[in-house]
């Protein structure tokens, strides 16, 4: 697993046309689950949410990269989430476990730095090939289940 | 506002020069060395029109009087009493035909037996001398030196192809066949219009025919003061004629006409409070022509059989520019360059005497096209057009999904650019018999034809975009974006048209019934391909910033631009008559008809959130209608009088929005009449030699408007009247139209949600001489 969270750093560049510069690249590992927003005190759940993962050259950071969510029902868009600089707690000898952590980001969307949805409460970790995390994106609490494809 | 200027490619140039070098050759042809007399035999050549002798179309095998079909018919002396100056002067003087006056010579959309086209193919083909004329942006050209017009209504594809499934008109121009000698003309009239002609008929084989036309136009434009309408054009003709051979007969014609108008009086209507507003308009909206026809006759004439050809090369350039939004606002524009190179050929077989049964005569026929449009149609959107139709639909859209989020473009102004290559190609082969029998017409025909059509398309925009919204810091400025759509699609069909009739001649009357299927050739929406950039667009722009809509923006691609052909079944019984007496005659014809028309072209809003509307093959209608025409004269007075009626409707329509089952078929009138009397005078003393006073009256609708039929325009009657007296060597005449000034309303159209007309040209007066 760590050579291939690694292998992400192989390329740098622009994805998905966005100007930000992130550690994700089209190579980088693609989780597919479930996520779960709180909103107005109902829980709304999105099936088959793609959140994709790049770690810094360092491993002291990492990027996450939520594609095509959907927050609230009343949505009728859909809309890329760039997490950038999240703290890596750790990651296991053999790179298959990473924990992670992040409190006031700055996510990246709508083509800029989107201060309305700031990240807080961010943790979560990669094991066993799975992903999952919780966070508070702006005011709505989010969770995150997914699994490598 | 200023003219368009025409300025051709210069592949165009050399197009264009084909034809005229392959005149010069036929000039200088070594078959002119110690020819024979030019005529041929059975030919009377007259120096006055007067009886004549017309030869009929190439494919005429039947006299007028036995065809069976409703057929109009006129000449060139009530051509140019009546001041028929092109095609749109034919409305209501031939029952059921209406060409509507508006917008400019490139929109000549033709309703005929209650079924039309505002765009691509027609209902009706148009023939002169035999050619087809390819392009409809090419029917409305001034008459000069018309012999015969010739209107068969009802399907005529078994003979005449495509896009004839309502009728075809046969223009004959004259020739030294028909005349010889000059023949000149000058008329001055209302808005400064003025038309000079003169073409000489040389003895022997050779024609020639130059005209000009002015106006300065009936409309002004309140935004500037200046016509809408203001219009030039020149003319030329040039006709060969000769006998190669004994058995061989060649005629080379070859017409050239270029045009320069300004055009598009449109008025917006505000329905709510009933107010039609001025012609105003801020972006120049005109257009130009150049049109080339030339044309190669041959006939070969055996004991046993004749053998004709007909091969023309058309070359077809204008531009059209529009004020798209026809208002002061700075919306959009558009401008329309075609540059389009036709060819056709067509081989016809007959029987000669050896061949020809008494009670069989037939006619088999080869046809074969091709013609290549390169077409460009750039719109271009300007700060308003942006403002008030791009960004507004974009961000009143995300307001939905991304409160308080909104869109910029940076640019003033920014083209959609659609180029498109448009080949179309076609072979057909036909049959038709005529048996006699005692005094029974069998007439059976078929038709096989097939086309195909190729178009490539490439749809290309670019602009700068940034995204603002409450919390969001863009990470740059305005961010560049470009779309580029480009491929290709292909259509094919095979057709299948017969026709039946049989006709009973009782002496003076005959009479007669018809079955014949026609049908209108397929194509591709070009028109819509800027919505679909625009869409692609937009899920462009949004896809580059993160964001995705839950259903596409469009649902149609280039693959949902074809339509195929409409096929219309037309069941007909009518009868004429004619009887002539020393002092007075009087001859008519009546009919009667009911046309079903399938796989309807017509246009629908297509799947998805697009603005614009696209032509599919949509449904279903039928129109049912009569035709009567009269002609008589007692002593010194004649009258004719036509009336058509229809009542066409939809069996089937539901564009997406609307079901319009059961309502009229829009922009069609209902009844159409046209009453003529006149009186001459003969003197045939000395130097003057006859007056004719002559009164007219015409009248049409009602005109509906739109599909939902909640908009149509009355019946409404013009007034015309006018005086000619002929002498020795010419002839003057003063000529009113419209002399009630009625001003009705000949076009309506909705635009990004505006409603519009234009209004029928006001009274008018024309003066002149002829020579």
């Amino acid at each position: 697993m760590r050579t291939i969270l690694l292998l992400a750093l192989a390329v740098f560049g622009i994805f998905s046309c966005t100007k930000a510069e992130t550690d994700i690249t089209e190579e980088s590992p693609e989780y597919r689950g479930t996520m779960t927003v709180i909103y107005n005190g109902e829980e709304f759940v999105s099936e088959n949410v793609s959140v994709m993962v790049g770690l810094s050259e360092d491993s002291a950071t990492m990027d996450m990269k939520m594609l095509k969510v959907k927050f609230v029902p009343a949505m009728p868009v859909r809309i890329d989430v760039l997490i950038p600089g999240v703290r890596v707690e750790s990651v296991s000898e053999d790179g298959e476990t990473v924990v992670f952590s992040g409190d006031g980001i700055i996510p990246y969307a709508l083509g800029g730095e989107y201060r309305k949805f700031v990240v807080s409460g961010l943790s979560g970790k990669i094991e066993n090939g799975m992903l999952s995390f919780d966070l508070v994106f702006g005011e709505y609490p989010t969770s995150y289940t997914g699994y490598l494809l | 506002m200023a003219q368009i200027c025409l300025s051709l490619p210069p592949s165009c140039f050399g197009i264009m020069l084909l034809p005229t070098v392959l005149t010069i050759i036929s000039l200088a042809s070594p078959f002119s060395a110690g020819m024979e007399p030019s005529r041929m035999e059975e030919e009377t050549v007259l120096d006055t029109l007067q009886g004549a002798v017309h030869i009929s179309s190439a494919k005429q095998v039947l006299p007028v009087g036995d065809i069976p079909s409703a057929v109009s018919v006129m000449e060139t002396e009530e051509i140019e009493n009546r001041g028929v100056g092109s095609i749109k002067d034919f409305t209501d003087v031939m029952p059921n035909l209406y060409i509507p006056d508006y917008g400019s010579a490139m929109t000549s959309s033709v309703y005929l037996r209650g079924f039309g086209s505002r765009m691509d193919n027609p209902v009706m083909g148009l023939y002169v001398d035999d050619v087809p004329i390819m392009n409809k942006n090419a029917y409305d050209f001034d008459f000069y030196d018309i012999s015969e017009a010739v209107l068969l209504r009802g399907p005529q594809s078994t003979l005449y192809g495509r896009n004839s499934t309502s009728g075809v008109l046969l223009l004959n121009t004259l020739s030294v066949r028909d005349f010889t000698g000059i023949r000149a003309s000058a008329e001055y009239g209302s808005a400064n219009t003025f038309k000079l002609k003169c073409a000489a008929y040389l003895p022997g084989e050779v024609a020639f025919s130059a005209g000009y036309r002015h106006s300065d136009g009936f409309y002004r434009n309140d935004y500037d003061g200046r016509s809408s309408d203001r219009y030039d054009a020149f003319n030329f003709g040039f006709k060969v004629h000769r006998k190669l051979r004994r058995d061989l007969f060649f005629e080379n014609i070859l017409s050239l006409s270029l045009l320069t108008q300004d055009g598009y009086p449109y008025r917006e209507y505000d329905s709510s409070a009933g107010i039609l507003h001025p012609v105003s308009y801020n972006d120049t909206s005109g257009y130009g022509r150049i049109y080339l026809n030339e044309a190669f006759k041959f006939k070969y004439m055996a004991s046993g059989f004749s053998l004709s050809s007909v091969t023309s090369f058309q070359v077809l350039y204008d531009d059209m520019r529009l004020d798209q939004d026809f208002t002061d606002a700075s919306l959009f524009t558009l401008r329309q360059t075609q540059a389009e190179a036709a060819a056709t050929c067509e081989l016809i077989l007959k029987p000669e005497p050896d061949w020809r049964k008494p009670w069989w005569n037939w006619q088999t026929g080869f046809f074969a096209f091709f013609k290549y449009n390169d077409m460009s149609a750039p719109v271009k959107f300007k700060r308003d057009g942006i403002d008030d139709i791009i960004l507004a639909n974009a961000n009143e859209g995300m307001q939905s999904g991304l409160a308080g989020a909104e869109l910029f473009i940076e640019e003033d102004e920014f083209d959609i650019f659609s180029d498109f290559g448009i080949m179309t190609g076609g072979a057909a082969l036909y049959h038709e018999s005529y048996f006699t029998a005692g005094n029974w017409l069998f007439t059976a025909g078929l038709r096989f034809d097939y086309e195909g059509a190729r178009m490539d398309y490439d749809s290309r925009s670019a602009l700068h975009y940034r995204l603002e919204a409450p919390g969001l810091t863009p990470d740059a400025g305005y961010r560049p974006y470009e779309c580029i759509y480009k491929g290709n699609q292909a259509i094919g069909w095979f057709e299948f048209m017969p026709k039946l009739s049989v006709m009973y001649d009782f002496g003076a009357v005959k009479a007669y019934a018809t079955v014949s299927e026609g049908y209108k050739a397929g194509g591709f929406n070009v028109q819509i391909f800027s919505d679909i950039l625009q869409n692609k667009m937009m899920e462009g722009i949004m896809e580059g910033l993160g964001v995705y809509f839950e259903s596409p923006v469009g649902n149609i691609g280039a693959e949902n631009t074809s339509y195929m052909p409409e096929r219309c079944v037309n069941f007909e019984a009518g009868g004429r008559f004619d009887v002539q007496k020393k002092g007075y005659g009087i001859s008519g014809e009546l009919s009667l008809f009911h046309a079903q028309c399938h796989n309807q072209q017509l246009t629908v809003f297509p799947p998805g959130k697009s603005t614009g509307r696209m032509m599919t093959n949509a449904g279903k209608s039928a129109s049912s209608g009569a035709e009567a025409s009269i002609f008589s004269r007692l002593g010194n007075f004649s009258l004719s009088v036509s009336y058509g009626y229809c009542h066409a409707g939809f069996v089937e329509y539901n564009d997406g929005a609307n079901d319009f089952r059961g309502n009229r078929i829009p922009y069609s009138p209902e009844h159409t009449v046209n009453a003529r009397l006149s009186y001459e005078w003969k003197a045939n003393r000395g130097f003057f030699k006859s007056l004719t006073a002559f009164a007219d009256y015409s009248g049409v609708g009602k005109i509906y408007w739109n599909e939902a039929n909640t908009l149509y325009e009355p019946f409404h009657s013009f007034l015309g009247a006018g005086i000619r007296a002929e002498f020795n060597r010419f002839g003057i005449f003063i000529r009113g139209e419209n002399l009630t000034d009625t001003r009705n309303r000949t076009f309506y159209f909705k635009s990004v949600g505006r409603e519009f007309f234009q209004v029928g040209k006001p009274v008018r007066f024309t003066v002149g001489i002829t020579l």
